[in-house]
């Protein structure tokens, strides 16, 4: 049996890496790419979680952060295109010129 | 070395390998293929926990959802290259994020003053005796966010 902390490390490891794409990246879809990453690293340790302690809970809270990403999602990427085609570009940094 | 423990490394090595692609790749067509594999292993992974309904949903929803309205947001988004920003945060801190991670999680002190430290009790023995140091971090973290966001509106200016 795999012992529970292989599973946090390999969500720990899936956490960096969707940092690092969130860190080195200029362009909102990548972004959000990479933040699919990390929640579903998290998805993955609820449910570690609920099989090594014998309790739904983590599997109710992994459906309910599942159904939300998809909100997030969602919602993110039509503020991506609107934006996008104002400013012909895929650059968030373009973000500043609408600062008040 | 069992059959179990021979899955679970094949899933972690698919889970990471895709990861990596889907962040190091150029074209965001590509990362969205690759995105596809890692949410079939992630699926894959939580077979493996015995958990088949979120499996079967987690499936469903983001390959069939948002994997697909994805792709229908970057076909109407006008073309463009991706750019790496190549500083040196964007290596050290998942570097510094990873490395403290895995100590705690593997080398995790049995022997303290506090009998029985293990990672189960770990958070509720930090929260009582460095709540004081919790509220620092937290607040560091905050001001990171804050100030991430300042340099991504400020774009090349910085």
């Amino acid at each position: 049996m795999i012992p529970e902390e292989y599973f946090l490390l390999l969500t720990s490891i899936l956490f960096v890496i969707g940092i690092y794409g969130i860190l080195s990246r200029r362009e909102g879809i990548s972004i959000i790419i990479s933040s699919e990453i990390i929640v579903n690293a998290a998805i993955i340790n609820f449910v570690s979680a609920a099989n090594f302690y014998s309790a739904l809970n983590g599997i109710s809270y992994a459906l309910i952060t599942l159904i939300m990403i998809v909100f997030e999602t969602v919602v993110f990427i039509a503020l991506m295109v609107i934006f996008s085609r104002k400013t012909g570009s895929l650059s968030i940094s373009k973000l500043g010129r609408y600062k008040g | 070395m069992d059959l179990g423990s021979i899955g679970f490394l094949v899933i972690s090595a698919l889970l990471i390998s895709t990861a990596i692609l889907m962040v190091s790749t150029k074209n965001l067509i590509h990362s969205l293929l690759y995105m596809f594999m890692f949410v079939i292993s992630v699926t894959a992974m939580i077979l493996y926990l015995n958990a088949v309904f979120l499996g079967i949903a987690e499936l469903i929803i983001y390959n069939g959802g948002i994997v697909l309205l994805l792709a229908i947001g970057i076909s109407s988004m006008p073309e463009g290259t991706v750019k790496r920003i190549n500083s040196k945060l964007s290596f050290a801190l998942p570097v510094i994020v990873l490395a403290v991670t895995s100590f705690l999680l593997l080398k995790m002190p049995s022997s303290s003053y506090s009998s029985s430290l293990n990672y189960t009790n770990f958070g509720t023995y930090f929260f009582q005796n460095y709540a004081g140091l919790l509220l620092v971090l937290a607040f560091t973290a905050i001001a990171s966010i804050f100030s991430t966001i300042y340099i991504i509106s400020k774009g090349e200016k910085v």
